[in-house]
């Protein structure tokens, strides 16, 4: 898991690892604390690898959502996979809450 | 409810002793509150209007937690003329109707109790939250309604409910006049109380009292004279922002003083050589130990053990009848002395002797000629560390008779089998349930209630996570579905329960949920869902219908749409309803029961989809779900990491 430089003015990019979960909690909450610290638009959130989000993994999507709406900023999950991060979220209709961009 | 108007300010007293502060006038305050009241009375009763008798007397019954204050001063002044509109207020942090002082007390104890704010300080900010809050009512047409809700704290941002307590008010008009923020700073309290509506009916005084003298004649002079001139305003007076000092918590030790432990230490020691022993003891005693036993014979020293169990135990190594090693084998062995900490205290103390010692359990050596304060050092560590043991041991004792109760009290929630035997017959139903938590305690709550002689409402919902926390929602939870007044309608119970949560919840919790009514008569199922496992319909001819559970969770945001879905069920059909813990847990191996493909090493919709398929035809409920969880247990890992529950209903 880590923050990456996008070529988009205003966006920070955050890729997760294969598992969005709560071992990942403290992991997860920190990046995203140090990706707002930059004041992006948008924080692209990078699921390429993830395979696996449960309900905490949810629930960390969705407070990176509410701190980021606290300074304006957009959330976008991005390049979510097919299978289960993507069965999951159609699950929790969180394509109301977010942006939400499938992968090629 | 009501007071004397006249009466004396009771924290006016309490907070001007204790800052002994010179310019603070306590006599001027009651008068001028008094006043207050009757002014705002006349200008409240004016301006609102609202509706509800019975609500105002139910509130006034059960503690409202929801009312809006300009529904509720029309038939105050009805019912109660002698109140005015500063008696009364809700108070949302406490889900309580309260008035006048007791509201202030209330919002300062939920405060206090989060934040430990000195003895000094506590009345002060009581004052305080009365004085501002009464000067808002006042104003005009402030109207009261709900909400607590838990405000994340920024330093730690995903911890809800650490340290901030934030209380909202509400008006009539749905806007939001006053916002009560508190967060430590430091050593401080710092409280803000935001005025987000027409501004504070007292902005003139409080410019006033910039200057030296302290003016007379309203309530806040009072208080800015006793905060020492801490308390600040915004230019618009629409902001009040002060410090109050608080205290740190008090730490509860979790071990003695080291005075205390010597004294009440129980030390043996085991040596052949007299001389030794008295060396020893002499030690022990000079340091302060009071409990000092000595010993030549290792037999003798055993039998001591039994009757009283040391606390450390020092072993010579070579001695003639029972050796150091096979005494502290002895000792280890015995289920009562097992962990009593053993040192060796022996000049055979080579390698070789060493490791046979540590083999046998020992936690130290000690090499003679014995060296006191070395002896001393040593012992007192391995006692530390027994007593940090025994601690141990008695905190995770009471940790799991804590969560056994809890557990207990969790599970009463649930049906009854009695009534769900009752509900069964009454019904023409077939049921059977499963509920197993995870970590003792479970997210997952579920329950079915008799609606009415045709109806029957069930109710699935897992909490984020598992444990105490998630165990604690449901309990709340459960509170809110059997307060609700209608429970035919899915479609508003889900928007009830969905309203209240989000109030109730952190920022990272959610529910997942089920909510339908069954039609036992016709087996019409009208539902509502969010987020949750499809359930699914095993029809009586074998066929296998999915329904659709998608949709927004429940709390995660203020207000969700709610789909209205149907389905049918013929005689002979079963409905089943599961928990995430069921498709979701991680199974080993690529085949479950040699039915279904762990594409992705869990069940997954698909994977369960399978499995009833592949079930026989005719079972009873009971059957269906014993035979789906033989398939799951077969290959899942254990312990199963989620709480799972499945609930089948066969319509006879």
């Amino acid at each position: 898991m880590q923050i990456l430089p996008s070529t988009e003015p205003g966006v920070v990019v955050l890729t997760l690892d294969q598992t969005l979960a709560s071992e990942v909690g403290a992991v997860f909450r920190g990046l995203v604390r140090e990706a707002l610290s930059r004041s992006p638009k948008q924080l692209h959130i990078d699921c390429t690898a993830v395979t696996y989000i449960d309900s905490t993994g949810l629930g960390l999507l969705s407070l990176a959502r509410t701190e980021a709406s606290r300074q304006g900023c957009q959330v976008k999950l991005v390049n979510v996979p097919a299978g289960h991060p993507r069965k999951v979220l159609e699950l929790v209709h969180f394509d109301k809450l977010f942006g939400i961009e499938a992968a090629q | 409810m009501s007071r004397p108007l006249a009466a004396p300010h009771p924290q006016a007293n309490q907070v001007a002793k204790p800052m002994n502060n010179p310019a603070v006038n306590t006599a001027l305050a009651t008068p001028l509150m008094a006043a207050r009241r009757s002014q705002g009375r006349m200008q409240s009763h004016g301006t609102v209007s609202g509706t509800g008798e019975e609500e105002l007397k139910t509130a006034l019954a059960t503690g409202a937690k929801r009312l809006l204050f300009g529904k509720l001063a029309n038939e105050l002044a009805r019912l109660a003329p002698e109140m005015s509109l500063h008696d009364v207020l809700i108070v949302a942090a406490e889900g309580r109707l309260l008035h006048g002082e007791a509201m202030a007390k209330a919002l300062a104890d939920a405060i206090h109790h989060r934040v430990y704010l000195t003895a000094e300080a506590r009345p002060v900010l009581q004052l305080v939250l009365y004085e501002l809050l009464s000067n808002a009512i006042e104003h005009g047409n402030l109207g009261l309604s709900s909400t607590r809700k838990a405000e994340v704290n920024e330093a730690d941002w995903f911890e809800a409910y650490h340290a901030t307590v934030k209380v909202e008010l509400a008006s009539p008009k749905g806007r939001i006049p006053i916002l009560l923020t508190c967060r430590q700073a430091g050593s401080d309290l710092v409280v803000r109380i935001e005025d987000r509506g027409m501004g504070f009916a007292v902005r003139q005084q409080m410019l006033d009292m910039q200057k030296p003298e302290v003016p007379t004649g309203r309530g806040l002079a009072l208080v800015f004279g006793l905060l020492n001139n801490r308390l600040t305003y915004s230019a618009g007076g629409r902001v009040v922002e002060f410090r109050l000092p608080t205290r740190p918590r008090q730490e509860t030790s979790l071990l003695p003083s080291q005075a205390v432990m010597r004294a009440q230490a129980k030390v043996m020691v085991v040596d052949d050589q007299n001389t030794i022993l008295q060396v020893v003891k002499q030690a022990f005693l000079g340091a302060g130990y009071q409990h000092v036993q000595v010993f030549q014979d290792g037999h003798a020293a055993m039998d001591a053990m039994r009757r009283q169990r040391p606390d450390v135990v020092l072993l010579d190594v070579l001695m003639p009848e029972l050796d150091g090693f096979a005494l502290c084998k002895m000792i280890k062995a015995d289920p009562l002395l097992k962990d009593v900490p053993v040192l060796f205290l022996t000049s055979a103390s080579d390698a070789q002797h060493r490791a046979q010692g540590f083999g046998l359990g020992a936690v130290d050596y000690v090499a003679k000629p014995v060296a006191p304060t070395e002896l001393m050092t040593r012992c007192e560590t391995h006692l530390m560390n027994g007593l940090m043991l025994q601690k141990l041991h008695q905190f995770a004792g009471r940790m799991q008779d804590d969560l056994a109760r809890a557990r207990n009290f969790q599970h009463d929630l649930l049906p009854a089998a009695e009534a769900l035997t009752s509900l069964a017959a009454a019904h023409g139903l077939d049921l059977a349930t499963i509920y197993q938590g995870c970590e003792s305690l479970a997210g997952d709550y579920w329950t079915l209630l008799p609606l009415d002689a045709d109806h029957v409402a069930l109710c699935l919902v897992d909490f984020t996570g598992h444990g105490v926390v998630a165990a604690l929602n449901t309990v709340q939870l459960h509170a809110l579905l059997h307060s609700e007044d209608d429970l035919s309608n899915p479609v508003q119970v889900a928007k009830n329960l969905n309203s209240h949560l989000h109030a109730l919840l952190g920022v990272a919790s959610f529910a997942t949920f089920v909510y339908g009514v069954l039609n036992t008569r016709t087996g019409a199922l009208a539902y509502a869902s969010g987020g949750a496992p499809p359930m699914f319909i095993r029809h009586a001819n074998g066929k296998l219908t999915m329904l659709d559970c998608t949709g927004l969770p429940l709390g995660l945001d203020a207000t969700i749409e709610v789909l209205p879905r149907r389905a049918a069920l013929a005689p002979g059909d079963t409905l089943l309803m599961v928990s995430d813990g069921l498709t979701d847990s991680p199974h080993h191996g690529t085949m479950c029961n040699g039915v279904c493909d762990l594409t992705h090493e869990r069940w997954g919709i698909e994977g369960l989809q399978s499995v009833l398929q592949s079930l026989p035809r005719a079972l009873s409920a009971s059957e269906l779900l014993t035979q789906m969880l033989d398939a799951f247990y077969a290959t899942v890992n254990l312990p199963v990491p989620d709480d799972l529950t499945a609930v089948a209903i066969r319509l006879k």
